[in-house]
């Protein structure tokens, strides 16, 4: 254990904090996610161009060749700056990473990790949520084309983006988890339509993909046919962190607004709030810690694997505490920002569903971690 | 930076847990109850011969020189089987305290060689304002230890002491004649509590691993309805906010061991804090549910599954209870803003 920065860690946060005192702007983060976007958007190109994104991929791929522990410093920075909420995409690049062809990884990776392309995961359909390996998008092989047909939906941020990693059946004779692949799908491609879906909080982040005979290149199958499943896995192992999704940082900021919420109002908080501000940073060291835990473990190199769940879950526990002190503290209808809160309490409810709920979560913990025997399907 | 133990303290974690294992290959129960404290005291000698009491107690004043993270291993392990030792109570709050509050030298070398050290706490089991009257952790012969009204750690013979029947009969509590006590201000009295609240924390991670072991292994032999009872959904969900509970403990735990001990003060307690209100709250859901998986037998005393639960009450009341961080971690949050 020593969770001092070696000289080389010190070096990068002295400069990632005198470049965030200079780069942070000023003006708040819009609250409207219409709004919010553009505003998130260009800080994220900002910080590409400024070094200080993809700081454990490769350089060749437009990232800075680091390890997960910069990554780490990185979100702890990030929180103490009050930066801008960082769009939740770092996943995506991963599996490009991997699986990627050097031609793939030549020409989509550099402006997914700058923000210049938008990229979203098509892997649930209306009749494949928890169970996603009976979705029933299908990819057929026409000549040097593959051509897809199906409906997606949650798809998050599938209004704004450019390319979806999508998983389709490839082979309606393999069973289940086999039979899937995963390809890369503009969605400007004729035969795609986009249906923005408006959460429950007014924001229209998630969309439904419908893919009619939609024809993409024979190359733009990601790794192997039939290799979707382990794709799609590797992907929402990633998911599942607090660091690559970059919400560490947020509820940080959160928690901030919530003291200083509590200062304007009173000068002395009584016994039940300060037990409940300190429930809530109390689960944000335990977040950070576990976050540094996981990071540590990958700096040699393994990808996450099913102990991502635990990542998962506790992500979704300090979310929705905070949220829960949010609505203890805001009883007065004329808070100011009162139904803003609502509404972040209201996203916060996703937390536990998207991405594997909290439910499937147990699941895999129960039966990959603790070797429990699978339920009789 | 890097998050994870040692090969050597891989080492010491199996040596703890195989010296655990085979004095308490029955259970602790027959020790608390029946044989006058006869393993207690063998597994505190086997402890203190192998320099693992005063792993706290640097070199150059007759210690092991060990790290805090040393001592929150075997913390862990003695958690992990309830052992009825007074570990957290002698080889780390009152040797933290003897060691950050300038206490005697002549103690701390004492205390590696074995000799029990309580530390002594007001009737709430919290910091003493003014008086102290409580020993925690006490075992026979014990000397106490406290934290002078001038922010000094001093030594007390214990007089009128008075064992108090409470709730974990493992690790015991004496009301003793009060002793002038005053509250954690200086630096080294405020690294000594967070040293306190981290030990706690690892004792309280190791009982809730404990449970969690039990419960899983019987889940994987009882069979009802003609299939392991962990093969439910209901049960394995149970099994798994167990996990949740024992490795989200581990991180903050192990993150404090090195924090508590070498941080700046400020950052020091913060961990700390974060580490005793989450590992004890855990540890306490972790053994309530252990006893819900085991069903009938968890209820009754021929389990340790009570003692276990019993032992987690005691380790978070110690050192006031989830209380005491929680409003300091409020406190720190405020002044930031």
């Amino acid at each position: 254990m020593d969770l001092r920065d070696s000289p080389e860690e010190a070096r990068f946060r002295g400069r990632l904090c005198a470049w965030l005192k200079e780069n942070v702007p000023a003006d708040p983060e819009p609250a409207v996610l219409a709004e919010r976007w553009p505003y998130m958007r260009a800080f994220q190109q900002h910080l590409y161009r400024g070094g200080w994104v993809a700081l454990s991929y490769p350089e060749e791929v437009g990232g800075q060749g680091l390890g997960p522990m910069e990554e780490a410093i990185l979100s702890e920075e990030l929180g103490r700056a009050n930066a801008p909420t960082l769009l939740p995409l770092g996943h995506l690049g991963r599996p490009l990473l991997r699986y990627g062809t050097g031609e793939q990884r030549r020409r989509y990776l550099p402006p997914l990790l700058a923000s210049d392309e938008i990229w979203c995961q098509g892997f649930s359909e209306p009749q494949a949520g928890s169970d996603l390996a009976a979705l029933r998008t299908r990819a057929v092989r026409e000549d040097d084309a593959w051509v897809l047909n199906g409906h997606k939906t949650w798809t998050s941020y599938g209004v704004f983006a450019d390319f979806c990693l999508l998983l389709a059946r490839t082979d309606p004779d393999a069973v289940r988890h086999r039979g899937i692949s995963a390809f890369i799908v503009p969605l400007s491609a004729p035969g795609v339509t986009v249906r923005p879906i408006v959460l429950a909080n007014g924001d229209e982040e998630f969309a439904e993909l419908f893919l009619d005979d939609v024809r993409i290149p024979a190359e733009n199958i990601l790794g192997r046919p039939e290799d979707g499943w382990r794709i799609a896995m590797d992907v929402v192992n990633y998911e599942r962190g607090a660091v690559e999704t970059g919400y560490l940082p947020k509820f940080e900021r959160y928690l901030s607004e919530l003291a200083e919420f509590v200062k304007t109002r009173t000068s002395a908080p009584d016994r039940a709030t300060l037990r409940a501000l300190g429930e809530a940073a109390a689960a944000l060291e335990v977040l950070r810690m576990h976050c540094l835990r996981t990071l540590s473990d990958r700096a040699s190199g393994a990808p996450p694997g099913p102990e991502s769940s635990i990542d998962k879950l506790l992500m979704t526990a300090v979310e929705q505490k905070l949220m829960a002190l949010s609505l203890s503290l805001l009883t007065d209808t004329a808070v100011p920002g009162r139904a803003e809160w609502f509404d972040r309490y209201l996203y916060g409810r996703a937390g536990s569903i998207y991405g594997g709920s909290a439910q499937i979560q147990r699941n895999i913990l129960a039966e990959r971690l603790l070797g429990l025997p699978r339920s009789p399907a | 930076m890097h998050f994870a133990l040692s090969e050597d303290q891989r080492v010491l974690q199996r040596t703890t847990d195989e010296i655990c294992a085979q004095l308490f290959a029955v259970s602790p129960v027959g020790d608390a109850r029946a044989d006058g404290g006869a393993l207690r005291a063998k597994l505190w000698s086997k402890l203190a011969e192998l320099d693992l009491v005063g792993l706290l107690v640097p070199e150059h004043q007759g210690g092991a020189g060990g790290s805090l993270t040393d001592a929150c291993v075997v913390a862990e392990a003695l958690g992990r089987h309830i052992a009825p030792v007074p570990y957290v109570g002698t080889a780390i709050a009152a040797a933290a305290l003897l060691r950050f509050g300038d206490g005697p030298d002549e103690s701390l070398a004492r205390l590696c060689r074995g000799d029990a050290y309580s530390v002594l706490l007001d009737g709430g089991l919290d910091d003493p304002a003014g008086t102290a009257t409580v020993a925690f952790d006490w075992v026979d012969g014990a000397l106490g230890v406290a934290l002078s009204p001038d922010g000094r750690a001093t030594v007390h013979d214990l007089v009128d002491v008075d064992p108090i029947t409470d709730v974990d009969p493992l690790h015991r509590l004496a009301r003793v004649r009060p002793v002038p006590a005053g509250e954690a201000s200086g630096d080294g009295a405020r690294r000594a509590r967070a040293v306190a609240w981290t030990g706690a924390a690892a004792l309280l991670t190791g009982l809730a691993d404990g449970a969690l072991r039990q419960s899983v292994d019987y889940a994987r032999e009882r069979e009802q309805y003609d299939r392991p009872i962990g093969s439910f959904q209901a049960v394995k969900h149970l099994c798994a906010d167990m996990l949740f509970d024992v490795e989200t403990s581990r991180s903050i735990t192990y993150g404090a061991s090195w924090a508590a001990e070498h941080a700046p003060i400020d950052e020091a307690e913060r961990v700390a804090s974060a580490a005793k209100a989450h590992a004890g709250a855990a540890a306490i859901r972790v053994c309530e549910t252990g006893i819900q998986v085991l069903g009938g037998i968890g209820v009754t005393q021929e389990h340790d599954a009570h003692l276990r639960l019993r032992c987690a009450h005691l380790h978070h009341a110690a050192f006031g209870n989830s209380d005491a961080p929680l409003v300091l971690l409020a406190g720190r949050l405020l002044e930031k803003v």
